[in-house]
């Protein structure tokens, strides 16, 4: 440590020998009661070289409190855990707040502070003759992530994680971190750039999305709109493709989930974004005491500007907001997350509007040795939409969403129990009385209660074991079952490099609609039965080759899916039908490729493959494949940082969809043609003493490819011509933050 | 390993539907209609299926291959089909679904028009379809042709035909033909069968009758122009007509009873109305004639009882009579009438005088014409129940769903009865025993209904099944296409009876049905009843082809 140090004021005297580079370092002040004036330091340190003229001060001088601090240039954020060095000598670290204290004599002295991803930075102060706190920013070393991974301990699951930049800036994403979820192995991204996707040969509403364990009823904004969470609202989000952990439940394919960052409770810290489609803007600051908040919103102005442009009476917005607080009192940590969002499409004849809010209270306290998680979420949906031109429904929901969870280590094994639930009421409104024992357009209760156990055994060294268990009761409109899901993961580490995965088990879920609405769940329990699957899936992983990680997985899925009944639906539907959807047995398997080098290295990435055959029993004797059946999906997403730039780019390749054309013979299979595209980012970051700037340019489909959706005939003995769209997806944006 | 082991046990398991219930006569997707039709006097009925042709030299008109199923029976091995006829205009005498009969005569020969086109002499750029009356033994195969033939006629007895050949000559003669062979020239002036007795205007005017099995024409009423027949409780009516001398555009009608075989002349209103409705049981006669609108729309309307050789005459110059009914197994007349921007319903009781019973409108039509026979045709205006005790009424303004209700016949002041809930319009009923109805109820497909039995006498409803169309009735059951999917012309073919609903799925994925005549001829779906139906899967499926199941 004193080496480094030592080169760290042999690179800053060198610098002083060249004229200095600018490492700018504003005026400041010490924040709280106890802050006094501080010294303006500037850090326009050489940065190599040596400035032999150090001196150590006698021994004998007076001594005299040194106070400091130590901030992340470009922000108001505190550099936790910094090092500090007075003259080479290693002193405390800064504490969670950045603050230091050394008692040096008087006298000149070097005051170093060091810490992972800024560059050091040292600073000659005599503290006696200057007692003003020190504020020492630190510059964010160029080329390096902008934050801090968070290593885990290896699990038994197959969750592939994405934090930090990989979820703001991963390109072909326009920002948003629910979007990185498509370029991950076993995701079909089956109408780009329509956010939906479909997960091991599944419909693209039996995967689900979470929220700090809230379900989120939808992702996305209409129109290509971004997701309804601000992304710097997240810390991590983890992607399962199957074999989910047990503390979730209510989905028989994948789920996605999310979690959010606490809000720094130093100081007020605020970023805006501002992009050609929206403009947003989180705000976090200190709670009075201790805590801090999160407040987060959008709107979006493409709807107005359509409507201007749009001489048909067009009308679209969309908004949305987040927020989330957590406080302490006493043993007991409480948070608070709220977020909600709307969306409004309205034309001369017809209105689809989307509209939901969620509001959980969540406390946390240890007990027992271990900790107990008490949470209750309350929401409401509202969904309008035309049945048929001329008859529009409204489906309003109301619900509860109790959580609860006692979690204990010992040194062998973690065990996690718990219970989560959902009481929901639903009050669709319609003009239409019609018959069909569907309940999706009346009025019902939803009672959905799941139990859950999970043990984490360390059986050695080498071997991770989790069995679990998950029992969910589903009650809606008078029809009730319990299903218990049994589940296994494992992993086996072969070597030190190298390791074996297991997963497994029974997952269940209420009928659903091929694609997430608000308000439009939990429904046709009595005539359709409860959604199901039996997963399986081994995986076999490497980090032998240095800064890279591969994966293959091989899985099986057996499925009972709620599909819509008619696979090509081109008159008139009726989702309130009773036969609009059919429960359908299914079968998905195929192998998984995922190398990737994580986005703390300069170039980081990562190549996905997946080659998957999803079939559907489509009755009558007729086995076919899914809708969403693509064969072969390839993703490379590349990022590369280049001093305060980053280059990101991504190339999309995947093998069409089957689609049905007639002939003479009768209808039969074909696959849509083949789509690929590549994606361009560039992300500039701009860094100020006290905020920062990150400009960036996006160009998604950059390579103008377009997507065909499917096949149009005019008569059925016609031939087919192709149904599509070229969209190019140009972004330019800034975020400051401060 | 224990899940993927799990998972790997159903791998080879996906349960790809119920497989149809029957017997698998013919393992092909190409036939997309079916119907039973008669065999010779005393044979048993046949199968004849038929699909769509579409080939050089029909200028994109479509015709249709017809050809016959010889079914051995259960245990008599493959059932096989002959191709009878290429280019088959069956859809002019074949009603939907096969609900209608191709034209039998007593041998059991089919009579089907057969289509060609040529280009046309006349319009440059345009077609020339020509239709030849082709005779055709299904036994043999056997094919007569008749030439080109503008229409023709099957008496009910199979023995005669009467047709019209296409023929420069003006006017074309009609042509009588016997199951010999032997044909007859006749005059094309009116014509047809009452009965299995041929009547038709001969060249002298009179009118003329070739019974049933005579070659002797008997001639009766003198200098007739046209005749109609009615068919009432009595027994046929004509109504003869007979062109005003010197002016074409007036004429005198009377009434002919075939019964009786004798003429009676009718009042002078009575005779020159050009709307001429005997009432069911053949006692009255009402009509209907309009002034000049020069000097206003007065209707005037005229009862005349065939009892009493009395006219009673209603006239008024607000009436604005749309259409005339009798009310079934009632000698009551019944019309709509607009005043105004108002619907109105009216009756006539003979004797009485005519009085507005109730404000609406009949349904209107699309899509209440019934798909098949044994539906409730909305034909005449105002529409009744089977049994005369309600009356359809509506809202036809309302939307396109236009909501329907039943008004009691007997007591007009009681509250209409819906038959269509909110939303939702009629596109189908069917009469069923006791009064009661089945009724079809449409929101977004006229073929993807609620389905719900009617009593409405007990002014009840429940529903039975829903997503489908019906396809025939029976005493106790229904036959239905539920699920219906417009994309694929097919649905799940279902017996459902009327006391619990229970569905009993036949087949998936059913394009068309026929049903064979029943042993009891109270019950149309009796325990035995044949049923041939047609799976059609939009993708081509093992079980694809023609099925017939004997009802249990």
């Amino acid at each position: 440590m004193i080496t480094l140090a030592l080169g760290v004021l042999l690179c800053q005297a060198a610098s002083l020998a060249d004229g200095g580079v600018g490492v700018d370092v504003g005026d400041g002040a010490l924040d709280g009661p106890a802050s006094r004036d501080a010294e303006v330091v500037d850090a326009s340190l050489p940065a190599d070289g040596l400035d032999r003229s150090v001196v150590v001060a006698p021994a004998a001088a007076p001594r005299i409190r040194l106070e400091g601090r130590v901030l992340a240039r470009g922000s108001r954020k505190f550099v936790a855990a910094a090092t500090i060095f007075v003259d080479l000598v290693e002193s405390p670290e800064t504490d969670r707040e950045g603050r230091f204290e050394i008692d040096v004599p008087c006298g000149k002295h070097w005051i170093a502070a060091q810490a992972p991803g800024f560059e050091a930075l040292s600073v000659e102060r005599d503290a006696c003759a200057d007692a003003s706190p020190l504020v020492l920013r630190l510059a964010p070393r160029a080329g390096a992530a902008g934050y801090q991974t968070v290593v885990r301990a290896p699990t038994s699951r197959q969750e592939m994680q994405l934090q930090g930049e990989e979820l703001t800036k991963t390109p072909g994403t326009l920002g948003d971190p629910f979007r990185a979820v498509e370029s991950l192995p076993g995701v079909s991204a089956v109408a780009w750039p329509a956010p939906i996707y479909a997960v091991r040969g599944s419909n693209p509403g039996n995967t689900g999305y979470f929220l700090d364990d809230l379900r989120i009823p939808a992702l996305f904004h209409f129109a290509l709109g971004p997701s309804v969470i601000h992304p710097y609202f997240f810390q991590d989000l983890d992607f399962y493709a199957g074999g989910y952990p047990a503390r979730y439940g209510r989905y028989v394919a994948g789920v996605v989930s999310a979690h959010t960052r606490v809000a720094p409770d130093d100081d007020v810290h605020a970023s805006v974004d501002v992009r050609l489609y929206d403009a947003g803007a989180m705000v976090t600051a200190p709670l009075p005491g201790q805590g801090s908040v999160a407040v987060a919103a959008r709107y979006s102005y493409t709807g107005a500007v359509i409507g201007y442009l749009s001489d048909a009476g067009l009308s679209l917005g969309y908004w949305d907001y987040q927020v989330r607080a957590d406080r302490a009192f006493g043993r007991v940590r409480l948070t608070l997350l709220a977020f909600g969002s709307s969306d409004e499409l309205q034309t001369t004849s017809s209105k689809l509007a989307l509209r939901f809010h969620r509001v959980k209270v969540r406390a946390e306290t240890p007990l027992a040795g271990g900790a107990l998680a008490a949470s209750v979420g309350v929401g409401a949906d509202r969904s309008e939409a035309p049945i048929v031109t001329d008859e529009p429904i409204t489906l309003s929901a109301l619900s509860v969403l109790p959580r609860l969870a006692y979690t204990r280590a010992t040194t062998h094994a973690e065990i996690e129990a718990g219970f989560d639930g959902e009481i929901e009421r639903f009050d669709p409104v319609t003009t239409l009385e019609r018959l069909g024992e569907l309940d999706l357009g009346k009025r019902r209760t939803a009672r959905l209660l799941g139990e859950y156990v999970t043990l984490n055994l360390h059986a050695g060294p080498r071997l991770l074991v989790t069995p679990e268990v998950r029992v969910d009761s589903y009650a809606v409109s008078g029809a009730a079952k319990t299903d218990v899901g049994p589940r296994l993961a494992a992993r086996l580490a072969l070597d030190a490099t190298t390791w074996l995965k297991i997963s497994g088990g029974r997952f269940t879920q209420l009928p659903s609609l091929p694609l997430q609405i608000p308000g439009a769940e939990n429904f046709g329990l009595a005539l359709y039965g409860l959604q199901s699957s039996w997963q399986g899936a081994l995986a076999v992983g490497t980090s032998r080759w240095r800064g890279f990680e591969a994966t293959v997985t091989g899985y099986v899925q057996r499925y009972v899916l709620t599909d819509v009944r008619d696979p090509v639906v081109t008159h008139m539907v009726d989702p309130l039908a009773d036969d609009f959807l059919v429960a359908r047995d299914a079968l998905s398997y195929g192998v998984e490729v995922l190398v990737r080098r994580p986005s703390t290295e300069r170039l980081s990435g990562w190549l996905s493959y997946t080659l998957s055959n999803n079939e559907r029993a489509l009755g009558g004797g007729v086995i076919g494949p899914s809708d969403w059946d693509q064969r072969h999906v390839v993703n490379l997403v590349l990022g590369y940082r280049w001093r305060r730039y980053t280059f990101g780019g991504r190339a999309h390749y995947n093998t069409g969809r089957p689609v049905l054309v007639s002939d003479a013979a009768g209808e039969t299979f074909t696959r849509l043609p083949d789509f690929y595209q590549i994606d361009l980012r560039c992300d500039r970051r701009f860094i100020f003493d006290k905020f920062s700037l990150d400009g960036y340019v996006e160009l998604v489909n950059a390579t103008f490819n377009r997507q065909v959706v499917g096949l149009v005939q005019m008569t059925p003995d016609a031939p087919p011509t192709q149904d599509g769209y070229l969209i190019v997806l140009p972004s330019i944006g800034v975020h400051a933050e401060f | 390993m224990l899940a993927l082991a799990l998972s790997c046990v159903d791998v080879a398991c996906l349960d790809a539907g119920p497989t149809p219930v029957g017997r698998h006569l013919l393992a092909t997707a190409a036939e997309d209609d079916v119907e039973f039709d008669d065999g010779a006097i005393g044979a048993p009925r046949r199968i004849f299926v038929s699909a769509r042709e579409s080939q050089d030299g029909t200028f994109g008109f479509t015709t249709r291959r017809l050809a016959i199923v010889d079914d051995p029976g259960p245990n008599g091995g493959a059932a096989t089909s002959r191709v009878l006829l290429d280019h088959a205009a069956l859809s002019e005498q074949s009603c939907f679904m096969g609900a209608c009969s191709m034209p039998v005569d007593a041998l059991g020969r089919l009579y089907v028009h057969q289509l060609t086109f040529s280009p046309s002499t006349l319009s440059p750029g345009g077609t020339d379809q020509h239709d030849d009356l082709i005779i055709v033994d299904p036994a043999t195969g056997a094919q007569q042709h008749l030439g080109p033939v503008e229409s023709f006629d099957v008496s009910p007895d199979g023995a005669r035909v009467a047709y019209l050949p296409e023929n420069a000559a003006l006017p074309p003669p009609l042509v009588l033909r016997e199951l010999s062979g032997a044909e007859r020239m006749l005059p094309d002036r009116s014509f047809a069968f009452v009965g299995s007795d041929f009547f038709f205007v001969g060249d002298d005017g009179h009118l003329s009758r070739l019974a049933a099995s005579s070659v002797d024409v008997e001639a009766f009423a003198p200098q007739v122009d046209f005749f109609e027949p009615f068919a009432t409780q009595r027994g046929f009516l004509l109504q003869l007509r007979r062109v005003g001398a010197g002016d074409q555009g007036t004429f005198t009608s009377s009434i002919f009873d075939v019964a009786t075989l004798t003429e009676t002349a009718l009042p002078d209103e009575s005779a020159a109305a050009p709307t001429f409705v005997p009432s069911p049981s053949g006692r009255y006669v009402a009509t209907q004639s309009s002034s000049s609108f020069i000097q206003g729309p007065t209707v005037q309307l005229t009862l005349f009882d065939r009892d009493t050789n009395q006219q009673t005459l209603a006239s008024e110059p607000s009436l604005n009579v749309s259409s005339l009914a009798w009310r079934p197994q009632h000698d009551e007349l019944c019309f709509g009438m607009n005043q105004g921007n108002e619907d109105e319903l009216w009756r006539w009781r003979p004797g009485g005088t005519p009085e507005e019973i109730a404000p609406g409108d009949p349904p209107e039509q699309p899509p209440l014409a019934p798909m098949l026979a044994q539906e409730l045709p909305f034909y005449s205006e105002p529409t009744f129940t089977p049994d005369g005790a309600f009356l359809f009424v509506s809202d036809r303004g309302a939307s396109e769903r236009q909501p329907v209700a039943l008004l009691s016949a007997d007591d007009v002041t009681a509250a209409p009865f819906s038959l269509t809930p909110a939303g939702t319009g009629m596109s189908g009923v069917w009469p069923l025993t006791a009064g009661r109805l089945l009724v079809e109820n449409w929101i977004t497909d006229v073929r993807r209904n609620d389905i719900y039995l009617v009593d409405p006498a007990a002014r009840t409803s429940r529903a039975l099944a829903s997503t489908g169309n019906v396809v025939a009735i029976g005493r106790d059951r229904f036959l239905a296409l539920l699920h219906w999917v417009a994309d694929g012309g097919s649905g799940d073919l279902t017996l459902l009876d009327y006391a619990t609903a229970t569905p009993t799925l036949i087949a998936q994925n059913v394009s068309a049905v026929a049903v064979d005549a029943s042993a009891d001829p109270n019950d149309g779906l009796a325990p035995g009843t044949r049923v041939a139906y047609l799976v059609h899967d939009r993708i081509a499926s093992p079980y694809d082809g023609l099925w017939v199941i004997d009802l249990p």
